[in-house]
């Protein structure tokens, strides 16, 4: 049989048991908000570690990470630290948004907060920001399926073919299962792509260096800045401690991530899937290694884009079909994963944050629903649109959203800790932050500092926050504090 | 306790959460802290060079990995602390 055949069947036949295991998931439930965006609070344990894990597997796993270590080297390493950081402030914050979710009925994020502060124009200048990033989000797995679809088949996939097949799979349970379909796929997926990250990563170094240790004493000889950090190294001290800092702050503060406390069935098992997330990062060990061992093995020219590094090797170095087609189902199902999530996050966020708070106050349960899955159709063809064509000028504004996620989390803190805190303050915080990271991403204003632009936005951030609430008139007193005290 | 709290102030702790419990949040915190301080500057200066390589990473590496094992550890015992067995 050619390769490409091979390749296209296991790829079929992942795709067939993710949609099996996702429809099933859907089967049999009556559909209120509460079950189709929260999973009506039940996930135990297990699928939580997976749904939460799935989010750091995005089509990155296999495309960038290997990609970071190949061409910028020890700047990878941030990626390690920011998989075992990520979540630690969600220890301390999510039992807290689960007791609110659960006393005041919340599935979102910026429910929650605009709640907290009595504004409905929060929680729109929220959803906006998270919507954005989203479909920035979404567009990057989407190129990720369509790039990897379209080599390991040589080419017999087109692109656009590529991504709409897959991203056919993950519309269907999401449209139909919500996120109990997206929390059980997951837990398919995660499996996949472990096992996929394990046996590339110990495989590659062995067998192109005859192992890791041989393989970094080969490249510390001849390029051996490209293990450090530092002025000599891949990337500045700045760049680096500040990259690492903005994703524990900014992590956990990514709505769909944020929805997870209102998943949980007990506030044990969110702590529990918080405790295992650091061993995600261990997963990211041997990605980092692929990418290593690419060093030296693909040559000069031979990829336009780092990311293309392990797709490269998988259809280059004489593979077997089985081999290259396994590789195929477990990127897509690393972006599929991400994907899922984001999509179902996106459509939410838009329903309940937008749409309900400030379009149609009354909606009922079941139109709801509906409102949010007509949003999942809008966003998959947005960003399968933007994928497939591109869209130059949309770029920057999805990119500007994308890093200013970190700024809601002066609102988040405020909200949980800080009864002084005002709506005039909490917004005209977020605005300033995010008006600071668009300024950077737009290159409008250049930091004097190598710093990341997240943490320039923050400053003003909480600036603005502290400043305009001390001016503004303090929130009534009971309201504030069933926040504190929760 | 007798003097009247203002009710706006910064508040980590809910009111009535026991002192063992307040300890025992602010030392997790700490050692987690001390987790995330070691992968960056300054502390992360020590330990970022290539030698010695340790299983199979260089020294850069192999520090990173180790304090994420160590993270990990300290999770585990917070929480078998809070939740028992």
């Amino acid at each position: 049989m050619e390769q490409w055949v091979v390749v296209l069947i296991i790829i079929f036949v992942y795709l067939a048991i993710t949609l099996a295991a996702g429809i099933m998931a859907s089967l049999r439930r009556e559909f209120s908000v509460e079950e189709y965006v929260a999973a009506s609070r039940s996930l135990g344990p297990v699928v939580m570690y997976f749904l939460m894990g799935a989010s750091i597997f995005s089509a990155f796993a296999f495309l960038g990470g290997p990609g970071w270590a190949f061409g910028r080297g020890a700047a990878s390493f941030y990626i390690l630290g920011y998989c075992a950081l990520g979540l630690l402030p969600w220890y301390i914050f999510g039992p807290k948004a689960l007791r609110l979710g659960k006393s005041k009925g919340y599935v979102t994020q910026a429910q929650l907060a605009s709640d907290r502060f009595k504004s409905p124009a929060l929680s729109a200048i929220m959803a906006l920001v998270s919507v954005l990033a989203f479909i920035q989000y979404i567009t990057l797995q989407m190129k990720g399926i369509a790039y990897v679809f379209n080599v390991t088949t040589g080419g017999v996939i087109p692109f656009w073919a590529g991504a709409l097949i897959a991203y056919g799979v993950v519309f269907v349970y999401v449209f139909l299962g919500g996120v109990r379909s997206v929390a059980w796929t997951n837990v398919l997926q995660g499996i996949m792509m472990v096992v996929l990250a394990w046996s590339l990563g110990l495989y590659l170094p062995y067998k192109l260096h005859g192992g890791p240790a041989a393989m970094f004493q080969k490249i510390a000889e001849t390029n051996p800045g490209h293990l450090i950090i530092g002025p000599e190294g891949a990337m500045s001290y700045a760049a680096f401690s500040s990259a690492i800092l903005v994703s524990v702050l900014g992590f956990a503060m990514w709505p769909h991530l944020f929805m997870r406390a209102y998943n949980a069935e007990s506030e044990a098992t969110l702590k529990k899937s918080v405790m295992l997330y650091p061993t995600f990062a261990i997963f990211m060990v041997p990605v980092l290694f692929i990418g290593f061992s690419a060093i030296g093995v693909v040559p000069e020219g031979a990829i336009t884009a780092n990311d293309q590094v392990l797709p490269w090797m998988v259809t280059n170095m004489g593979f077997s079909p089985l081999v290259v087609g396994l590789f195929a189902a477990g990127t897509m199902a690393a972006a599929m994963s991400s994907a899922d999530a984001i999509t179902h996050g996106a459509a939410s966020v838009y329903t309940i944050d937008f749409h309900k708070a400030v379009l149609q106050r009354n909606l009922s349960d079941k139109a709801t629903v509906w409102v949010t899955r007509i949003a999942v159709v809008i966003f998959c063809s947005a960003a399968y649109y933007l994928a497939i064509f591109g869209g130059q000028s949309l770029v920057a504004l999805l990119l500007g959203a994308y890093g200013s996620i970190v700024q809601f989390f002066p609102i988040v803190v405020a909200a949980f800790y800080w009864p002084r805190a005002t709506a005039p303050g909490a917004i005209a915080g977020l605005l300033g932050g995010v008006f600071v990271n668009y300024a950077i991403q737009l290159k409008l204003w250049t930091p004097p500092i190598d710093i990341h632009s997240g943490i320039w936005g923050l400053i003003l951030n909480v600036v603005l926050l502290v400043v305009v609430s001390y001016l503004t008139k303090p929130m009534e007193e009971e309201h504030v504090r069933s926040f504190v005290e929760a | 306790m007798s003097q009247k709290r203002n009710p706006y102030a910064f508040q980590i702790f809910r009111s009535g959460t026991s002192a063992e419990s307040r300890r025992v949040s602010i030392i997790a915190f700490i050692y987690l802290l001390v987790c995330g301080l070691a992968m960056i500057w300054p502390i992360y200066t020590i330990a970022n060079r290539v030698y010695p390589i340790i299983l199979g990473m260089p020294f850069s590496m192999f520090w990173i990995a180790f304090w994420i094992v160590m993270t990990f550890i300290g999770l585990i015992f917070l929480y078998r602390y809070e939740f028992g067995r």
